[in-house]
């Protein structure tokens, strides 16, 4: 059942995610805290 | 004798009387339907009922437990709510069918023995592969098929595994089976294969993207906890079972971080949860199975719930994929607050459904010191509300703004959505009515302030990491493709096979039909015409590659003049004396080998 | 025209984005303040799940893109 709004739109064939200025950084450095922390923990517990 | 009827009879009696009537009384029909069918069932005492004799065995139609029970509730509480959502759908077949489908689970959780189980566990695989076919497209008729033969297949395997369970013990009683020997094998994997046990899942990812935006939401409920209770009752604390779930639990998640198509994404996400019910099942301890069957009963309503919400995008927009879709909260918000919940739900967030009902399987790991497959479940806790908690809601109903605008869903939609969505926050925020109908007794209490940090930690982290992926531009993009998968073996082997039937055997075929009906039967019968004359012919050819260069011309001559005159007249070359005399050989022979074979005894 | 939505205003989006990291931030601080009793020694430890949450989607994403989707990726014509 399609509605009767005018959609002005064309099927994408790829949707890619554009990377906002600043946030790469920020990823990487959380990553390799977690990372490590979490590496830590269970070398001491495991 | 209980005044009451067959659980399944008035679902399966009452799907043929929906073509016959219209309108408004065909809803109201339609709706009470699982109401009649609830009222009667709570009038069934515990217990074996409707036990027929059947050749020297008997049958056990209904058996009334705790955990039939369970399992009986949650189907009529979504057989109720999908068949409220599909009121719009103008199509007899599907309803019919639907309805017949869901009757089927029922025959199937009260079957006392594996007869009657078997029989309603086809009747599910027919009904079935129809919501599937009732699409209509090219990919759904396929994909149906592919359905019908792995569930044939199933079936074949569960059939045989019955065969040979009564062959070795003389009884049909489903009760516990556990895993020793061929038998319980066969019935082991029958039930595996409507689980979706990791390379027998891809029926499920094949097909219910493909089937009716109604259809699948009957198909997401029934087939595969069918299953679910099925090894929950023959198969409880079997080891196998916990590493099965384990990657079923895990396995799923990948694909479905890469999958565009959103729906395709739930039945990941659909063998990703069956995966924990599986593990608690395989643990085999009381908190194990109330955990499987507390989280199948949760899971049946939000996947319920995910698959309505992205069957109402589908019906508003004729669109399912990432790529296609986008900013719809501004056309349907109520449609996109309902798939949040759900969303939530199977995240498992404290207030929702799952929170209460996975924790019990993942309790019951530690509890048994099941390192290993505990980091496996809190991975895939993890995943699942990275696929399928952020990313259907997401790209559905926010992300990039599509340009679709549309209408919100119809109300009947609507309402089942609004129901489901009640139940899934109702049972996360008083799971106690749940524990009380669960097959043991709970002593479980999931609102500990650790156990609620703990997953609100997990969560929020996820989604943190959603959130710098994206932002980093990271996130893999959505991209419009096939995702191959276990069905590759069959769908591509099959393609082989038939390459293999329409090249080199087709012609080793034609050159056997030629040889054997044409070629030979023509030379036999050119032969018989003089078999002398051939014989001369055959001889002089053989002479002709032996003999001496400066006779070779007048052989030659000989065999084309031989060949001109064939068949020639035979008597004038054969006086009846020669003919009479061979015969009298040919009965001399013979009388000698009789005389001498018969000698010997 | 189409009407203005809530995250059609990137000041409603910041909004939102700014609430998400307060809440990480107070996960974060009252987490040393539970009290835990769990089976496993690691839970003990503070932040834990919160690492391994982080750690294991971030691991998820990475190997479905850059493992997973290599290999199994045709084109939507494929099986035709």
């Amino acid at each position: 059942m399609k509605d009767n709004y005018s959609n002005k739109h064309e099927e994408l064939m790829e949707l890619g995610h554009d990377p906002v200025p600043g946030y790469r950084p920020v990823f990487y450095v959380i990553m390799t805290i977690a990372s490590l922390y979490l590496a830590l923990i269970l070398i001491k517990t495991l | 004798m209980i005044n009451a009827l067959h659980p399944a009879l008035i679902f399966i009696a009452g799907a043929l009387l929906i073509p016959l009537l219209k309108g408004k009384a065909k809803s109201a029909y339609m709706l009470l339907l699982p109401a009649l069918s609830f009222m009667n069932l709570l009038q069934i005492p515990a217990g074996q009922h409707w036990v027929i004799g059947f050749l020297d065995y008997n049958l056990t139609l209904c058996r009334i437990d705790r955990l039939s029970m369970v399992f009986g509730y949650i189907f009529h509480i979504i057989s109720f709510i999908s068949i409220l959502y599909a009121l719009n759908v103008k199509d007899d077949g599907q309803h019919v069918a639907a309805v017949l489908y869901s009757g089927a689970a029922l025959g199937v959780v009260y079957a006392g023995d594996l007869f009657t189980l078997f029989i309603f566990w086809e009747i599910m695989a027919v009904t079935a592969t129809y919501l599937i076919w009732a699409r209509r497209t090219r990919a759904s008729s396929s994909a149906g098929m592919r359905y019908l033969l792995v569930h044939l297949f199933g079936g074949l395997c569960l059939l045989i595994g019955i065969l040979l369970q009564l062959h070795n013990t003389g009884s049909l009683e489903f009760s516990h089976i556990g895993l020793n020997g061929l038998a319980s094998a066969l019935i082991f994997i029958g039930f595996g294969i409507n689980c979706a046990w990791p390379g027998f899942h891809s029926w499920l990812t094949d097909a219910y993207p493909e089937a009716t935006i109604t259809g699948t939401i009957f198909l997401s409920a029934f087939t595969t906890k069918c299953a679910v209770y099925a090894l929950a009752r023959g198969y409880a604390g079997t080891d196998l079972l916990i590493w099965i779930g384990a990657a079923m639990a895990a396995f799923p998640i990948f694909y479905a971080v890469i999958e565009n198509d959103l729906r395709r994404v739930l039945s990941y996400s659909l063998i990703n949860q069956v995966g924990f019910m599986v593990v608690g099942i395989g643990i085999g301890t009381e908190l194990g199975i109330n955990g499987a069957v507390a989280h199948a009963f949760a899971d049946i309503l939000f996947k319920g719930l995910l698959f309505m919400a992205m069957g109402a995008v589908m019906h508003q927009t004729g669109k399912i994929n990432c790529t296609d879709l986008g900013g719809l909260y501004k056309s349907m918000p109520f449609t996109a607050l309902f798939c949040i919940i759900g969303a939530a739900s199977i995240s498992a967030f404290p207030l929702f459904s799952a929170f209460a009902t996975k924790s019990m399987v993942m309790d019951a790991t530690a509890k048994d010191h099941l390192t290993g497959v505990w980091f496996i479940l809190l991975f895939a806790s993890a995943g699942v509300f990275h696929h399928a908690g952020i990313k259907i809601p997401f790209f559905a109903f926010f992300s990039h703004d599509s340009g679709i605008r549309t209408k919100e869903a119809p109300l009947n939609m609507l309402l089942a959505m609004g129901i489901a969505a009640f139940l899934c926050i109702f049972i996360g925020s008083f799971p106690g009515y749940l524990y009380s109908i669960l097959p043991y007794p709970v002593d479980y209490q999931p609102y500990t302030a650790p156990h609620v940090m703990a997953q609100l930690q997990l969560l929020f982290f996820s989604a943190l990491a959603f959130t710098l992926l994206m932002l980093s531009g990271i996130y893999p993009a959505e991209i419009r493709a096939i995702n191959v998968d276990a069905d590759w073996t069959y769908r591509k082997g099959a393609k082989a096979f038939m390459w293999m039937l329409t090249n080199p055997m087709t012609k080793l075929g034609a050159w056997i039909s030629r040889t054997v009906f044409e070629l030979i039967p023509s030379s036999l019968g050119w032969a018989s015409k003089n078999p002398v004359a051939v014989i001369k012919i055959a001889a002089d050819s053989l002479l002709l590659k032996f003999a001496v260069p400066e006779k070779r011309d007048e052989i030659k001559m000989r065999i084309q003049r031989e060949k001109e005159i064939y068949p020639g007249d035979i008597i004038r070359h054969w006086p009846i004396g020669s003919v009479v005399l061979l015969a009298i050989l040919f009965f001399l022979a013979y009388l000698l080998v009789n005389y001498m074979t018969g000698a010997k005894h | 025209m189409d009407k203005k939505h809530i995250f059609d205003e990137p000041k409603n989006v910041k909004r939102l984005l700014v609430s998400f990291y307060a809440i990480l931030v107070i996960l974060v601080s009252i987490d040393f303040f539970i009290p835990k009793h769990p089976h496993f020694a690691w839970e003990e430890w503070p932040q834990f799940f919160a690492v391994y949450g982080f750690v294991a989607c971030v691991l998820l994403v990475l190997v479905s893109k850059y493992v997973l989707r290599p290999l199994v990726k045709r084109k939507e014509d494929y099986y035709d």
